[in-house]
C-alpha cells in the first residue's frame, strides 16, 4: 500500500501540504514543550535523597552532635526537647526523625513496647503543652 | 481510500478516519517525540493532540 509521494497528483500534494502544515505545528508545540520543560527544571528542587549523601541522615549518634538543636527555628519547640529527659528526648527523636517503630527502640533500650509508645506520647504532650504556651 | 478523502472523513470527525491519520503520521510523531535520545511520553501526547488540531483546522 505504501508508495512514494511524487508530489504529482492532487492527493499527494494534498498530503504534502498537510504534513508542513503539521510539521510547522509540531515544531512550535515542541519548542514550547521543550521551553516549559526547561522553566520547571529551573526552578524545580531536586528530591533525590540519595544525592544529598550522609549530611541529611540521621544516623543514632545524632544526639551527640547537638547543632541539630540549634538548628531549629521554633524557640518553644527548642525549650521544650531541652527541658525533657535525655531518654523521652531519644525516644522522641528516633521515633520522629528516623522513623523507627516502637518495637525496635523497646528491644534496643531494654522496655516494653507499651513503656516506649508511653514515653513518646507523654513527650508529644510535653511539647504541645510548651508550644501552646508560647503562643498565649 | 486516497489521503484526501481520508482527511476530508477525518474533517468530518470520523474517529476511524482520525485514526487513519494517526496511524500514519505515528512514526513522525514518535521521531518529533525523542529529546536527548530519550522517547518523552508526554510530548508524543502533545504532539498527537496537535495532530488532531490540525486536522480540524486545515483548510482543504
Amino acid at each position: 500500500m505504501w508508495q512514494r509521494n511524487d508530489g504529482k497528483s492532487e492527493t499527494n500534494i494534498l498530503q504534502n501540504q498537510f504534513t508542513k502544515y503539521l510539521m510547522t505545528a509540531i515544531r512550535r508545540r515542541k519548542a514550547a514543550y521543550l521551553n516549559h520543560r526547561g522553566t520547571v527544571e529551573r526552578y524545580e528542587f531536586s528530591v533525590d535523597f540519595q544525592e544529598m549523601g550522609s549530611e541529611f541522615s540521621t544516623d543514632p549518634d545524632m544526639l551527640a552532635r547537638l547543632p541539630l538543636q540549634m538548628q531549629l527555628e521554633n524557640a518553644a519547640l527548642k525549650l521544650a526537647l531541652e527541658q525533657m529527659k535525655e531518654r523521652e528526648r531519644y525516644i522522641f527523636l528516633t521515633k520522629v526523625l528516623d522513623a523507627r517503630s516502637f518495637e525496635e527502640m523497646a528491644t534496643e533500650l531494654g522496655m516494653g513496647y507499651k513503656g516506649v509508645a508511653a514515653v513518646y506520647y507523654r513527650a508529644i504532650e510535653k511539647i504541645k503543652k510548651e508550644m501552646r504556651g508560647e503562643e498565649l | 481510500m486516497n489521503f484526501k478523502e481520508l482527511l476530508l472523513a477525518a474533517k468530518q470527525g470520523d474517529s476511524k478516519a482520525i485514526g487513519g491519520v494517526l496511524e500514519l503520521y505515528k512514526p513522525l510523531l514518535m521521531k518529533e517525540s525523542i529529546v536527548d535520545c530519550v522517547f518523552d511520553e508526554d510530548l508524543y501526547q502533545e504532539l498527537c493532540i496537535v495532530l488532531v488540531r490540525c486536522i480540524e483546522v486545515i483548510q482543504i
